[in-house]
């Protein structure tokens, strides 16, 4: 047996609490029955959902979290990262070890609604079942994989955000997905016509797998096994193309699907590059790593070293190029996402400079609290000064500051301009940053 | 454990590592011999903990190679980790689990195959005096019981090298010497051993060797005791020494005679069977009265004094 998971059954399972698990949960579930207004099954099967729900999406996710911190906040982290077990050993003991009490409970909600659900109309209740499956093991394993990101950072509320983000995403976005799939019955993704229950699974099915992936790359990074930015680029290419299958509607309308694929990949791409640069551990030393390694022509060191950011900036580019030489570019059908298909190169630009802009703060020598000033000037940028110089009546400066209400060529031009100068700023504070002192 | 002799236990080369502003390694080169235990000593800050933490594939360098039992710990740190063991300065321990499902756990961690874990873990246990607390909890133990719980976990899985930082911190006298006693035994067996300690009088017990530490750079890295010496040095204390000592000393045959005092000597001998008996008979059989013969015990504290303040006088 994986011994990080029979550690976890040793800590997790008592004769106790399997006894009392059931025990309780069947008094509830008979409370339930009990009550005469709705039939029995409807009611037993709404509350097994919204138990599993609570027990298994919402505690799950919080132990999930908490099999990393706990570890570091234990100092037992060092012990763990001292075995001899692969990253992907460890990864799946801590998925489904640390929850498993979670998905013992779970496991018996089910079971009932299962039971309870067999003959009512609707979903089928065995999709639901492993649609819900798929959701716990997404969660756990997007939960894990940020706890991992947010150790490395050295975030002190690693724990709680890992639970509360992934859990806040899912029931922003799933039941508005849910309620699409049983109102329409079908849709359409990439001009195809597919069953919306069925695509919905699928969904989250392939989506738990990127998670349980997220959380094994980000153990081996943890574990000190090489990885590269390979896999978050690929995970941008998936998004990118999943996201473009929704942009066409039905066949005959709008732009080509390729040029969906550019829209989608560049807004993708922008979007990654922007979660990376903000919870990637990125300081001075990591450009040095790299600097160092490519002064030996150690060049596929120097590409392990590389944080992942740069790589979505890569395919923001390459997908801005896409829309460039596009025949659909610059016509008036091309009404998908306006700005960002008629600016692309005015998008790469600033975001260039937004990542120059962080770079910046944390080449300083003191670097503290980078993201949060960053994230102070960007809000700056787009929002604030822009504002106050439109009240001021100054339109044609706010442009300058946000050259994204000018044309095409000129927004651009000012976009590449800021980005030089953000770039060359942080050049000279890289050149600046005194020869580390020789000693502790 | 059965020791690949093809390589040195231990070997850094060229290892760059720096925190943000700050060098914590610079340009760190050292080979530990098997069978070795080295002292690894220096100041606060001296990069100790850094450098046992990049042997042990905890950080990553910036620059420079590892290797541990032949294999290179930043390439394959996991292969790497079934080869030696580490204890870190602060440790922790699963405290609602018992000693002896710790030491399982760190057992199967190290992929023991399962038949030989139960096997593993009373042997450690018995090694540290734990037989009678395996089926304890952590968390009822005494700091001293912990400390070696941890160390058992270390070395569960009879590791070629044991990396142990500050292992005697917290320990009360009587603990530590075991600890050093557990420590001579495991040298006996082959295993290497690298120790940082700010309590340079424990180490002193069991060193063969000493590592001094310095701003990030190795400064000093000595041999220390007879364990390691080619010869072993002898302290020889006469009562009413003659007045032409050092002349008689001297016309002993096969006598090494390394320093000469009014009343005592220090002689090298030989590590063969038989050569201090033989050495001590002829001092007899030269008439000279000898009240004391006993291995020379180094005195570690004063020679990392020494080389401290050797390497301040170097101007920069």
């Amino acid at each position: 047996m994986n011994p990080e998971l029979r550690r976890n059954l040793w800590l997790e399972v008592s004769m106790h609490r399997l006894i009392a698990m059931p025990a309780v949960l069947g008094m509830g579930f008979l409370v339930v029955a009990s009550i005469n207004d709705l039939p029995w099954q409807q009611r037993v099967s709404w509350a097994a959902l919204t138990v599993y729900f609570v027990l298994t999406l919402y505690w799950g996710t919080r132990l999930a979290a908490d099999a990393i911190s706990d570890e570091v906040r234990g100092k037992t982290w060092d012990l763990q990262r001292m075995s001899a077990l692969g990253p992907w050993y460890m990864t799946w003991g801590k998925l489904f070890g640390a929850t498993v009490f979670a998905w013992y409970g779970g496991a018996l909600c089910l079971a009932v609604y299962l039971f309870a659900a067999r003959d009512l109309p609707g979903i089928g209740a065995p999709t639901v079942a492993l649609a819900l499956v798929a959701a716990g093991v997404l969660l756990h394993a997007f939960a894990m994989a940020v706890t991992l990101q947010s150790a490395q950072k050295g975030w002190a509320t690693g724990s709680r955000w890992a639970t509360l983000l992934p859990v806040i995403i899912f029931f922003a976005v799933g039941p508005a997905l849910g309620g699409v799939a049983i109102r329409n019955g079908t849709l359409f993704w990439l001009g195809v016509r597919v069953g919306a229950v069925e695509f919905l699974l699928a969904s989250i099915l392939i989506f738990a797998a990127w998670a349980v992936f997220g959380a094994y790359r980000m153990m081996s990074m943890e574990l000190q096994v090489r990885t590269t930015p390979l896999a978050w680029c690929a995970f941008t290419l998936f998004l990118s193309v999943y996201v473009a299958g929704f942009l066409g509607g039905s066949p005959g309308t709008g732009a080509s699907p390729y040029d969906h694929l550019c829209v989608s990949g560049l807004a993708v791409s922008v979007a990654m590059t922007y979660v990376m640069l903000f919870s990637e551990q990125y300081d001075a030393l990591t450009l040095r790593r790299m600097w160092l390694r490519a002064g030996r022509g150690q060049w596929l060191r120097v590409f392990e070293e590389m944080p992942c950011w740069p790589g979505t900036v890569a395919l923001a580019c390459i997908f801005a190029f896409g829309i460039m030489v596009s025949p659909a570019h610059d016509r008036d059908d091309f009404d998908l996402l306006d700005k960002l298909a008629l600016m692309p190169l005015a998008f790469v630009f600033l975001l260039v400079r937004d990542a120059a802009i962080l770079s910046f703060f944390a080449f300083a020598k003191q670097a503290r609290r980078v993201a949060g000033t960053a994230l102070l000037y960007m809000v700056l940028l787009y929002w604030l000064l822009p504002g106050l110089l439109r009240i001021a009546g100054l339109d044609a400066v706010a442009a300058i500051i946000l050259p994204l209400s000018t044309g095409p060529g000129s927004g651009s031009l000012i976009a590449g301009a800021q980005a030089a100068i953000a770039i060359f700023l942080c050049v000279a504070r890289w050149r600046n940053l005194n020869q580390p002192r020789v000693t502790l | 454990m059965q020791p690949d002799q093809g390589h040195a236990a231990v070997e850094v080369s060229g290892v760059l590592f720096e925190y943000p502003g700050v060098r914590a390694l610079d340009d760190v080169t050292l080979s530990l011999a098997r069978g070795s235990v080295t002292a690894l000593v220096g100041p606060n800050g001296a990069g100790k903990t850094t450098l046992l933490r990049c042997i042990a594939g905890l950080e990553r360098p910036m620059l420079g190679s590892i290797t541990v039992a032949g294999i290179d710990v930043l390439e394959a740190p996991r292969e790497s980790h079934r080869k030696m063991g580490y204890l870190s300065d602060f440790f922790g321990l699963y405290e609602t689990l018992s000693v002896r499902r710790n030491l399982h756990y760190a057992a199967a961690g190290q992929r023991i195959a399962a038949p030989a874990i139960d096997a593993r873990v009373k042997l450690t246990a018995e090694r540290l005096g734990l037989t009678d607390r395996l089926d304890v909890k952590t968390a009822a133990l005494s700091r001293g019981q912990r400390q070696r719980v941890a160390i058992g976990q270390a070395l569960v899985h009879q590791p070629e090298v044991l990396i142990l930082d500050e292992p005697a911190s917290g320990l009360d006298p009587e603990a530590r010497h075991h600890l050093a006693q557990l420590f001579l035994t495991l040298q006996r067996e082959g295993m290497t051993l690298i120790v940082s300690s700010h309590i340079l009088a424990e180490l002193d017990e069991y060193c063969s060797h000493m590592l001094v530490m310095q701003q990030g750079r190795i400064i000093e890295n000595k041999t220390m005791s007879a364990v390691a010496a080619p010869a072993a040095r002898i302290r020889v204390v006469f009562d009413q020494p003659p007045a032409d000592l050092a002349e008689r000393l001297a016309r002993i045959d096969g006598l090494d005679v390394l320093e000469c005092g009014a009343s005592d000597a220090l002689v090298a001998i030989s590590k063969d069977a038989g050569a201090a008996s033989a050495a001590l008979r002829k001092l007899m059989d030269a008439g000279l009265p000898v009240a004391s013969f006993a291995p020379e015990r180094h005195d570690l504290a004063a020679s990392y004094l020494r080389t401290v303040q050797a390497a301040k006088d170097v101007p920069a």
